[in-house]
């Protein structure tokens, strides 16, 4: 017999729920709870095998709920239902310690079978999601690190690098044609983007680039 | 004397005639003798004549016996020549040698014998020509020798006294036991001296001194008695006579007040007066000793016997009075003064025999000196000390005398104004008062009311003038009015008055500016206001006021001719005007200007040669930023004095305070407008979406779910019937329902921008916009790891949507985008950038009709963070935005 407790804040969706569990042997739905503060207590007091949550639910977020859950009963194992068919999110849930994650729109024996399989310490998705598409998401989420210096605008790249080549506002503001004051705001704008706080931080920034080159 | 002499010349005289007539014959015969007994040789015998030769010579005067006897030879001689070789030769030259012989030893005797009378004779002579009396007499009293002396004192002639007894001299009646006594001491000592009285031949009495010197012959034995004697009668009557008038003197100076002394040249007291010395007893023992002996004896202080010493002697060498004031503090403290006087006292030889002394006290009248000497002194130092410059002026107009404060204010060295007209040093001013001489009279024609105080213009020593006030005075002496003018330097109080006045203008131009710059609705018309002022208050030809604005690197210009001339408004390049020409960095210029308050721009050289400036640019500081530049050009030749800047800069205090409200005003009232503006495109954005929400709501969801109530009520009515197929139908309706409301939800806020945080959410996002319009994405982020604060997220994810909606609104065909997004420590910075078209900013700026860019910067604007948008018509877009971070200590949950 796998004991399941039902979140959801949801009545209908509950019953719903409640009757494909029921109808199913081996399965026994020994609590409901429809936020997730009394979530976490209750799968404290009865110490499920199986929790099936919904991701959307007042008091606190399910991803909260699971991250709670897992820290104080670590049995208990996590079927997450959702609306939410996007990769982040399924991601989320799987990270945080969700073992299954079923869609609401997918066929109700998906539901079961994903707590069949939860119960012993298996995986389940439900389709279209899958393993593959869960790696490509996380491979698309990785992003070449952003460099501070790519956050500054061209202006800011120019007297970034005429300064450190040893101009000053004045000279600088011949060459670019503008006030030298608005290439002084400029410098400690770009200055503040890239944490540096005297002028020769900047240089020593700049040789670091290679945006000059550094001679004896 | 006289007559003596003249007896001796006549009786040489006849003893030279009867030398000649001897001589004469004498001569002849010894020739006759000697020649004759050439011829006649008588031998031997011949020497009786020889003897006739002899003793002719005997008779003859010493020198013609020498004459004789040289004759005499020289006869004998030629008598040995030319004797004839017959007769007896010899025997005539052994005669003829005895004869010379003979006559050469009475030669030599008669001169010996002549030279003991003219000697005895001499004795005789100097004995008979002393006044005094030499008498000689043998032991028996007759006299032997009587002078003249004798003669003249006692009136006997020698012929009548020489025999007689010595003892006619003396008065009768002379007591034996005198005479005696005077004889024994006599035969004792050889000689004795004695006063005594004699009788002249008239029977006078006579006072005579006589030394008494006794006699001896060749044995020894006392043989008479040389006398002495010397007439003292007149001496001893003088002398009474005078002892008679010193006891009359001193009987008046022993009475006289006065302290008298009588010292001798010594210096030791021959009297001294009871007024010097009261006790009889010191008096007398005082008699015979110096002053000093005196202080010695009594312990007082020498130092004052050497200060009399010195006078009293200077007294003696000068032979003639000496005075001197001595002051001498007395041992109970009090200070006395006397004035001692010397008088010495000559002989008929010129020779100082005393020296009077005398002295008085004259402390009353030197107490009285001293006070008047102190009160003077007292005076003086009053006059000195005064700060007034006080002068005094005789009845001529020049200046008698003056004060040190007098000397400094016209630079005077001490001494110098003395006697010069007091009219020359201080002269009309304005020509409403004057200061001048009359007929005698010192005359202040002024307009002030204060009768004798005027206000004057005075001349100082190097020509330089000052004001000054005087007040003149006149003391009426009996040489003429004597004028006192008290001279009061008005210069610092002029300055002063000047100075103040100078505020009040200040102050009210400020207080008219401060008016006018309140009732002033803009930037441009505090500028102006202000610019008007400052060229009243300054001598500055040109006023510029130039307020920066920094985005669009310009400056606005106000530049307003002070004389009449009239504003002027440009807007130049910010560094144009900063510019000038002295090779200075304009970086350096601004920090300098800020640093000292204000700038040179250009300098003029004043009358001693220094440089001053002529055109000056002072910053506008606003909380430590420069928001502008006053610049002032001074009229042409002219140049600003330090008071001038520093009101410059004043003004420009203000100035900046003032721009900087209206400025606010004039934003505040901008973003009054924008804000409207947005609100009311806020509301204009809400109605369209809530317009598009119900129409999908209707169009689709609405028509969607009404076919789905068909769907089930056919169901109900038929359910007999096998309606798998539409039952089928009614769950794809529901599916696609749901897909779409998730949609529509997700359009409107995507879920997992709260519940997974930005990063996903702009991946999401990325990947839909992608999706739906075919243009590429490229989505770098570093740092997002973690969770934000959520206003920060939403903030970003809004910023990023607007800016992707923008590309694909405005940036043309198949461009690329780009999205960054830095989480640092202190800030997010999210750029969006792409290469299509770009556009304009200022332009679409300026029409802030754009929702999606004014709803970024408001965005932006309202969590303290900046916005700017970079775009060129042709060169791309970029977007980006700084936002503050606080970050969420939540540890996140995204890759």
């Amino acid at each position: 017999m796998i004991r399941i407790v039902l979140a959801d804040d949801h009545a209908i969706v509950r019953q719903g729920i409640r009757k494909i569990i029921d109808a199913e042997d081996g399965l026994s739905v020994i609590a409901e709870t429809d936020n997730g503060i009394d979530t976490v207590k209750i799968v404290e007091e009865v110490c499920p095998d199986v929790l099936v949550l919904d991701m959307m639910m007042p008091g606190l977020n399910g991803l909260a709920v699971i991250r709670q859950v897992k820290q104080r009963m670590d049995q208990t194992r996590i079927v997450v239902l959702s609306m939410h068919a996007d990769d982040s999110y399924v991601l989320a849930a799987l990270r945080t310690g969700a073992t299954g994650y079923v869609l609401k729109d997918s066929p109700s024996s998906d539901l079961v079978e994903a707590i069949r399989r939860a119960a012993v310490g298996r995986r389940y998705l439900s389709a279209p999601l899958s393993e593959r598409a869960m790696e490509a998401y996380v491979e698309k989420a990785k992003s070449k690190p952003v460099d501070k210096y790519e956050m500054l605008t061209q202006r800011e790249q120019e007297i970034l690098q005429l300064t450190a080549e040893g101009n000053t506002s004045s000279q600088i503001a011949e060459r670019l044609s503008i006030s030298p004051r608005t290439v002084e705001k400029h410098r400690s704008n770009l200055m503040s983007k890239l944490d540096l706080h005297v002028q020769a931080d900047l240089v020593r920034y700049a040789i670091s680039r290679g945006i000059i080159s550094y001679r004896t | 004397m006289k007559v003596s002499g003249t007896d001796s010349n006549r009786a040489s005289t006849s003893t030279l005639t009867s030398d000649k007539w001897s001589m004469i014959s004498a001569t002849v015969v010894a020739t006759v003798v000697f020649l004759g007994d050439l011829w006649v040789p008588l031998g031997i015998a011949g020497g009786v004549l020889y003897l006739i030769v002899i003793l002719l010579a005997l008779p003859l005067n010493a020198r013609v016996v020498y004459a004789y006897a040289v004759l005499c030879t020289t006869l004998t001689a030629i008598g040995y020549l030319v004797s004839l070789p017959e007769g007896d030769v010899f025997a005539d030259f052994a005669n003829r040698v005895v004869a010379v012989l003979a006559i050469w030893i009475v030669a030599v005797l008669g001169l010996h014998r002549r030279r003991l009378f003219e000697s005895i004779f001499r004795h005789q002579q100097i004995i008979d020509q002393v006044q005094e009396a030499v008498i000689t007499a043998d032991m028996d009293g007759i006299i032997d020798y009587w002078n003249r002396g004798a003669e003249s004192i006692f009136g006997y002639p020698a012929a009548e006294m020489i025999g007689a007894s010595i003892s006619n001299i003396y008065q009768s009646g002379e007591p034996e036991a005198t005479v005696d006594e005077v004889m024994d001491r006599l035969v004792a000592d050889g000689s004795a001296e004695t006063e005594t009285t004699g009788v002249s031949r008239e029977g006078n009495e006579i006072t005579i001194r006589q030394w008494l010197l006794l006699r001896r012959d060749d044995t020894g034995q006392p043989s008479g008695v040389i006398l002495q004697i010397s007439d003292v009668t007149r001496r001893r009557e003088q002398e009474r006579a005078a002892t008679r008038m010193e006891a009359f003197y001193q009987t008046i100076l022993d009475e006289l007040p006065l302290q008298v002394a009588i010292f001798d040249p010594s210096g030791r007291f021959l009297y001294l007066n009871p007024a010097s010395l009261s006790d009889p007893d010191k008096r007398l023992w005082i008699l015979g000793h110096t002053e000093q002996e005196y202080f010695e004896s009594v312990g007082r202080n020498l130092e004052l016997v050497g200060q009399r010493d010195s006078y009293r002697r200077l007294a003696m060498k000068d032979r003639s009075k000496t005075t001197f004031e001595e002051v001498f503090t007395t041992r109970d403290g009090d200070r006395r003064s006397f004035l001692h006087g010397f008088v010495p006292v000559l002989d008929n030889g010129g020779r100082v025999t005393k020296v009077l002394g005398y002295r008085y006290d004259i402390t009353e009248q030197k107490q009285a000196t001293w006070a008047f000497q102190e009160s003077l002194a007292r005076l003086k130092a009053i006059v000195d000390a005064a700060g007034d410059g006080i002068f005094t002026v005789d009845s001529t107009g020049c200046i008698e005398s003056c004060n040190q404060a007098s000397q400094r204010l016209f630079g005077f060295e001490p001494g110098e104004a003395i006697g010069l007209p007091i009219d020359g040093l201080i002269g009309g001013l304005n020509g409403q008062s004057d200061l001048r001489f009359h007929e005698g009279h010192l005359v202040q024609i002024t307009s002030s009311n204060a009768p004798g105080i005027g206000e004057f213009e005075a001349t100082r020593k190097d020509g330089t003038t000052f004001p000054v006030e005087v007040a003149t005075s006149m003391l009426s002496l009996k040489d003429g009015p004597l004028y006192t003018a008290i001279i009061r330097d008005l210069t610092n109080r002029k300055n002063a008055e000047r100075a103040l006045m100078r505020y009040n203008e200040r102050l009210e131009a400020f207080r008219q500016m401060d008016e006018a710059i309140l009732t002033a609705s803009s930037t441009t018309a505090v500028a102006q206001v202000a610019a008007d002022h400052l060229g009243r208050l300054v001598p500055a030809g040109t006023v510029c006021i130039a307020l920066f604005d920094d985005t669009e690197e310009t400056s606005d210009v106000l530049t307003i001719q002070c004389q009449g001339g009239e504003a002027r408004q440009s807007s130049v390049k910010t560094r144009e005007f900063l510019h000038v020409e002295d090779g200075l960095e304009i970086d350096d210029r601004v920090s300098r200007a800020s640093r000292e308050g204000f700038l040179t721009i250009a300098t003029q050289e004043d009358s001693g040669g220094r440089d001053r400036p002529s055109q000056v640019a002072v910053p506008l500081v606003v909380q430590n930023a420069i928001i502008g530049m006053l610049r002032l050009q001074a009229n042409s030749g002219a140049y600003f004095e330090d008071e001038d800047i520093d009101i410059a800069i004043e003004v420009s205090g203000i100035l900046a305070i003032a721009i900087q409200d209206a400025r606010l005003f004039e934003e505040t009232l901008a973003s009054r407008k924008r804000l409207q503006a947005l609100s009311h495109r806020l509301v204009a954005v809400q109605e369209h979406e809530r317009r598009l929400i119900a129409r999908e709501l209707h169009d689709e969801i609405g028509q969607a779910l009404t076919g789905l109530k068909f769907s089930l009520e056919t169901l109900e009515t038929d359910s007999s019937r096998n309606n798998l197929e539409q039952i089928e139908d009614a769950r794809q309706v529901t599916q696609q329902l749901l897909a779409r409301v998730r949609d529509m939800s997700l359009d409107l806020r995507p879920a997992m921008l709260d519940d997974l945080g930005l990063l996903p959410a702009l991946l999401w996002l990325t990947d839909r916009y992608s999706r739906r319009t075919g243009l590429e994405v490229q989505f770098r982020h570093s740092g997002l790891e973690k969770r934000l604060d959520s206003e920060i997220e939403t903030a970003a994810y809004r910023i990023v949507q607007e800016a992707l909606t923008n590309v694909a609104r405005h940036a043309g065909q198949n461009v690329g985008a780009e999205v960054f997004v830095l989480a640092s420590d202190g800030s997010l910075i999210v750029r969006v950038q792409d290469d299509g078209v770009g556009f304009d900013v200022p332009d679409v700026v300026k029409k802030r009709n754009s929702t999606g860019i004014s709803g970024m910067e408001e965005r932006a604007t309202l969590l303290g963070g900046s916005f700017t948008i970079e775009s060129k018509p042709g060169r791309g877009t970029v977007v980006s935005s700084e936002l503050p971070l606080v970050v969420q200590e939540t540890a996140g949950v995204m890759p």
